[in-house]
């Protein structure tokens, strides 16, 4: 199953193509386009699955990965200056993110076919997403850092303009306006991405190239010398910039808000793709992490994956606690990539993508339902209230009747991100968690804290999943008696990706055995952690205790899932676990949680506030200095043309004047056959030239 | 005798371009003559199959400097670069032509023909390599720019800016023709290459200044530069406008293409040659750093307040002949190298500024500024197509115009001392700046004036315009490969 580069640049075109006809086009097309950008990425995903197939059945990429070079992309390597090329270049990883993202982004567009229908910019909507899958392949596929950079770049561009999309709208959700989430998206994931492009020049300061290979050889054969903290701090400027695209903590304050996109670009973005660049990059920059940097990484998971959960705890919005459980999830990638598990962090990466689609475009079909049933009901939303507000769950209940594919599809997806056996999600956090197990508790026992994250926001995942589980499909219905009439499940493009993902959220795409992914599952065999690029001394010992620690591991998070079930259901059924009464007793740690910790609070009060006050005083400066120095050479300029146009006038025109007076003495009859002003070009000419020969003379 | 003939002869072979184009003018004047052939798709035809076939032959001579007929004319690679690009011009140039409205349709063959004869006049322009060849060659790429400005016997402004055109060449071909004199009574040679051998024997420096200056003053009229610049605006606005865009691109191509070989060969030395110590190349050089300094200026500053946008693109040229020049100032094979590819940017963006002029020219019937307002909203396509063309000779990445200056910027500040002159360029790119925007601005931020008509523009000048858009935004991105061909085919 030999590849070409046909395929990749295809898999690359499609989307710029659709993106690119949509625009322009979209609106005359017939459909608003939408079939166009499917197509596109139907194909895409056909191509990808071939990729991953001839990966993994034939091994294509075992050893050497497809490597392909443009040549001479800036600069030339004629005179040698700047000579960087671009390309592609496709391994295992490569492989499996290819299909990760396009086929999340096939069922996501279909799914949007019937979320959007009827809005009245349909078809710009399809463009969007198509540009944002041509990032994300463009991200995956590029061969060094400058395009993986560029792809970064455009996916946050293109995220941007997704969760602006409904810009006209005042409010989607209490305190959320989409004018400024997908403001605050850009901003924060800025401020990662100036992280990033300081580790990518540190790096390049160093090695002198941009291509991952290169720059692992140079760094190999020792580029940093005796600077390793230096190569740690690269590390850790990198993997600021997977801080704000995978939404750990600190910068992890966009992803809430940025559901004010429409659910399948929540789906999209906090669920399959966008979330997971981050994850991506530390994966594909992996030999370049030092263990320094490497424990940096698992504390920041960590504590991520602990905190994202605790919040999920008590938000009743359902997207809101999709939103944090997806940073808590992220959370558990990084510190899979950085405890050294390598391959379970990645594959979390995978199965997460799909479990967490699904859960977003169930939460969809859900408030699609929701709203229509209020719209039918002649039910309004008060922005100021829980009243009548299709995502706040309190006001569900009961939808299993109604809705019974979205519930029976959710309730898969809850059990595997809670980790049950035979689901995805069990192989995947098992694997993770047995590898903190092993670096926290076996061989790093001064680490320790990194495996308790873990484990305690395996207890609350289960806990606030279940809960979602139970306040929105269980029980009876609140809706009024005429709403009651319209809930009904959502049409056939809805539900169809939603059964497709939950098939995939089975055990038995990754593994026959379904208690441990080791030993018969492909993933550990097909994601090989790569050979560090480190320096040799400071390498830690292999983790190789990963397996051992495996079922004790696997027992103790089991029983975590079962704490964090039970838990859910003595607040459901028995009420004995009560938020409203944790609430209503006033408990700090509820209102410190139900404000997410205040983090938005402090960012406000101290760099949001800090910058408005530098930019006024930065206003003040152009207003008063740049604005005068301004006017002022605008004053010259026009003072500068008007002495030209004097000049022009008096100046030139004297000249010729005179010069015509002489003309005229010494051929009257010429004149009469010239026009006037060929002559005066003639004699300017002239008068040109002499002044030419006159000064170059000297 | 027998050596005379085989040369002539074995140089024949070479000559093959511009043979194919003098029996593709030829066949056009007798298909024209034949009642069932003619008609202007006939002579488009024919005129359009010579460009290829010649430009194929251009293509598949072997690579390499060789001098044919006796010196007179030399084939390298830096000479079939601008043949190339004069060939695609004037077939762009034609396929305009046939759907505008400028252009007498009934006298179509006619008009061919005289393209013809003035893309053979750049190809043996950019080849010619003895005085006498160039002179020949200027006059013929004169004569047919002057039939062809005429084109329109009926207008009375096309007929007198033939008029002063065909004044304002002779007096500037008399200054050139009166410096080669100079310079064969001072060396006895008209090949340029033994030029510069002579010449440093010589002591009459005077006269050696007056010579070289005055054929630099001649091919300052080919490209439209000060002194010899002020024919272009008046020619441009009287003539029909894909003639404007054809005179603005083509002919100051082969212009620059002459001046580098005239500069290179007959001039500057190449570097380590025994002779140089002696010799004091101040002079030349600094006539032409003052020569781009100045109409660089000029060209900026009189486009500033035109009203009239064939008129404003005239004085743009004008300033952009400058920036090339600079290039030439540098004493280096790179110099000339980011010359040419400014050439091939420059013919890129210019004809695509110059089309959209021509394809609204159809629906609006005038060329002034303010017909322009609110074009955004009438034709988004060709309003959006002219922002990039705009942009692109404004020097804004990402395109083509960019990198071009960016690599005549560079050229600029590898030569010694010659730093303040790109100073003097980039305030220049400013200034420039405020001119395009002012047609931005017009098109895209005022309204539409009461009563302006619908905007309707032929598919195959639609067709025209993406080709040279796609381009000038690609190349703008991606060079490397073109930018690679053009250091490879040498220069003279």
């Amino acid at each position: 199953m030999e590849t070409t580069i046909t395929t990749y640049a295809l898999i690359l075109a499609l989307p710029l193509v659709a993106f690119v006809v949509q625009v322009f086009f979209g609106k005359r097309l017939p459909r608003g386009g939408d079939w166009l950008v499917i197509g596109a990425i139907c194909i895409d995903l056909l191509l990808s699955l071939r990729v991953f197939f001839g990966a993994l059945f034939f091994s294509s990429f075992a050893g050497t990965p497809f490597v392909w070079n443009l040549r001479g992309w800036l600069g030339d390597a004629g005179t040698g200056v700047l000579a960087l090329s671009t390309g592609i270049l496709v391994d295992n990883v490569t492989a499996m993110m290819l299909v990760v993202v396009t086929s999340c982004s096939t069922l996501i567009f279909l799914f949007s076919t019937g979320y959007m229908a009827g809005h009245r910019r349909y078809s710009l909507f399809f463009a969007y997403l198509s540009l944002f899958a041509f990032s994300m392949l463009l991200l995956v596929l590029g061969n060094n850092l400058i395009a993986l950079f560029m792809g970064w770049e455009l996916v946050g561009l293109s995220s941007y303009l997704l969760i602006g999309f409904l810009f006209e709208e005042p409010v989607v959700a209490p305190d959320i306006v989409p004018a400024s989430a997908c403001k605050k998206a850009f901003i924060t994931n800025r401020i990662g991405d100036t992280g990033f492009l300081l580790g990518i020049l540190t790096l390049f300061s160093f090695t002198g190239k941009i291509a991952y290979g290169d720059v692992f050889e140079a760094v190999r054969n020792g580029a940093f010398g005796d600077h390793t903290t230096l190569l740690t701090v690269a590390g850790i400027l990198l993997f600021c910039g997977a801080m704000a695209k995978s939404a750990q903590f600190p910068l992890h304050v966009w992803l809430p808000d940025a559901m004010a996109g429409p659910t399948p670009v929540s789906a999209l973005i906090h669920a399959a793709t966008m979330v997971a660049a981050g994850v991506y990059m530390v994966a594909r920059l992996y030999p370049l992490f030092t263990p320094d940097a490497l424990t940096f990484i698992a504390y920041v998971g960590a504590f991520t994956a602990l905190f994202g959960a605790t919040i999920a705890l008590v938000m009743n919005d359902i997207k809101r606690v999709l939103a944090y459980s997806t940073i808590s999830q992220l959370g558990y990638m990084v510190f899979g990539l950085g405890v050294g598990a390598y391959s379970a962090g990645l594959f979390h990466l995978m199965t997460h993508a799909f479990f967490k689609a699904l859960l977003f475009l169930a939460a969809g079909s859900v408030i699609h339902a929701m709203h229509r049933a209020y719209h039918y009901a002649g039910l309004e939303w008060n922005p100021r209230s829980r009243e009548n507000d299709a995502q706040d769950m309190r006001n569900m209940d009961g939808l299993r009747k109604a809705m019974p594919v979205t519930f029976a599809t959710t309730a898969v997806a809850v059990l595997a991100i809670s980790g049950v056996p035979f689901t995805s999600g069990f192989l995947s956090k098992d694997m993770i968690l047995g590898g903190a197990f092993a670096f926290g508790f076996v061989e790093n026992p001064q680490h320790f804290l990194i495996p308790v994250f873990g484990f305690a926001a395996a207890v609350l995942t289960a806990f606030y999943m279940a809960r979602l589980l139970i306040m929105t499909f269980l029980g009876t219905n609140r809706m009024a008696e005429r709403g009651q009439e319209a809930l009904r499940e959502s049409p056939w493009n809805m539900t169809v990706p939603l059964v497709l993902l939950a098939v995939l959220c089975g055990w038995f795409w990754y593994n026959p055995d379904p208690t441990t992914i080791f030993a018969k599952g492909w993933v550990s065999s097909f994601l090989t952690p790569p050979a560090s690029a480190v320096p040799q001394t400071l390498v830690a010992a292999p983790a190789d205790a990963h397996h051992a620690a495996h079922v004790a591991a696997m027992l103790v998070s089991l029983s975590c899932a079962g704490a964090g079930f039970f838990a859910a259901w003595m607040l459901g059924r028995r009420g004995a676990i009560s938020l409203e009464h944790w609430r209503l007793s006033g408990s700090r740690v509820y209102y410190l949680l139900a404000n997410k910790y205040y983090v938005d609070e402090l960012y406000n009060r101290t760099v949001v506030a800090g910058m408005v006050q530098v930019s006024r005083i930065l206003g003040w400066f152009d207003k008063v200095l740049v604005d005068g120095v301004v006017n002022a050479t605008g004053r010259f300029q026009t003072g500068l043309s008007e002495l030209s146009g004097f000049v022009d006038r008096y100046g030139v025109d004297g000249l010729v004047n005179a010069l015509a007076g002489f003309v005229r003495d010494t051929g009257n009859e010429v004149r009469q056959i010239q026009t006037g002003r060929i002559q005066n070009y003639v004699v300017y000419a002239t008068v040109g030239l002499i002044v030419l020969i006159v000064v170059t003379g000297m | 005798m027998g050596s005379i003939q085989d040369h002539i002869i074995s140089s024949v072979h070479a000559f093959a371009p511009e043979g194919v184009l003098a029996a593709t003018l030829l066949l056009i004047i007798v298909a024209d003559l034949l009642p069932a052939t003619s008609r202007p798709a006939v002579s488009l035809g024919l005129a359009l199959g010579g460009l290829a076939v010649s430009a194929a032959t251009v293509v598949r001579l072997p690579a390499g400097e060789t001098l044919i007929f006796a010196g007179m004319l030399a084939t390298d690679g830096f000479a079939a670069t601008f043949k190339l690009v004069a060939a695609a011009v004037t077939a762009v140039v034609l396929v305009v032509s046939h759907r505008a409205t400028d252009v007498n349709r009934e006298h179509f063959a006619e008009y061919c023909a005289m393209a013809i004869a003035l893309c053979l006049g750049t190809y043996v322009m950019v080849a010619a390599a003895n005085l006498l060849s160039m002179f020949l060659a200027f006059e013929l790429v004169s004569m047919s720019s002057y039939i062809l400005t005429a084109h329109m016997k009926e207008d009375r402004k096309a007929s007198e800016a033939a008029l002063k055109y065909v004044v304002f060449s002779a007096s500037s071909s008399a200054v050139m023709l009166y410096g080669m004199s100079l310079i064969y009574g001072l060396t006895g040679t008209l090949v340029l290459k033994a030029i510069m051998p002579a010449l440093a024997g010589n002591t009459a420096s005077l006269a050696q200044s007056v010579g070289v200056l005055f054929v630099l003053a001649g091919l300052t009229y080919k490209i439209a530069a000060v002194p010899y610049h002020f024919w272009c605006p008046d020619v441009y606005e009287g003539a029909p406008a894909p003639i404007a865009a054809f005179l603005s691109v083509g002919p100051k191509a082969a212009g620059m293409a002459m001046l580098a070989r005239f500069l290179n060969e007959a001039l500057f030395l190449p570097p380590g040659s025994p002779i140089r110590s002696g010799i004091d190349f101040g002079n030349w050089q600094t006539a032409i750093v003052l020569i781009s300094a100045v109409t660089m200026t000029l060209g900026n500053l009189s486009a500033l307040r035109q009203t009239n946008v064939k008129r404003l693109l005239a004085y743009s040229s004008i300033a952009h002949a400058g920036y090339m020049l600079m290039a030439l100032a540098v004493i280096r094979p790179f110099g000339v190298t980011a010359m040419t590819f400014y050439v091939v940017a420059y013919a890129l963006m210019n004809l695509g500024a110059f089309l959209v002029v021509i394809a609204l020219g159809r629906s609006m019937r005038s060329e002034e500024l303010d017909s322009y307002a609110g074009l955004g909203g009438r034709a988004p396509v060709v309003a959006v197509l002219m922002a990039i063309f705009l942009f692109s000779l404004a020097g804004i990445p990402p395109t083509m115009g960019f990198v071009g200056k960016l690599y005549l910027f560079w050229a600029v500040l590898e030569g010694k001392g010659l730093a303040w002159l790109a100073v003097v360029a980039a305030l220049n790119t400013v200034i420039a700046l405020y001119y395009y925007a002012r047609i931005l601005r017009q098109m895209f931020f005022l309204p539409a004036r009461e009563g302006a008509g619908e905007i309707r523009v032929e598919p195959i000048h639609y067709v025209v315009l993406f080709l040279l858009a796609i381009p000038t935004l690609a190349l703008g991105v991606y060079w490397g490969p073109l930018w690679g061909a053009i250091s490879a085919a040498g220069t003279p």
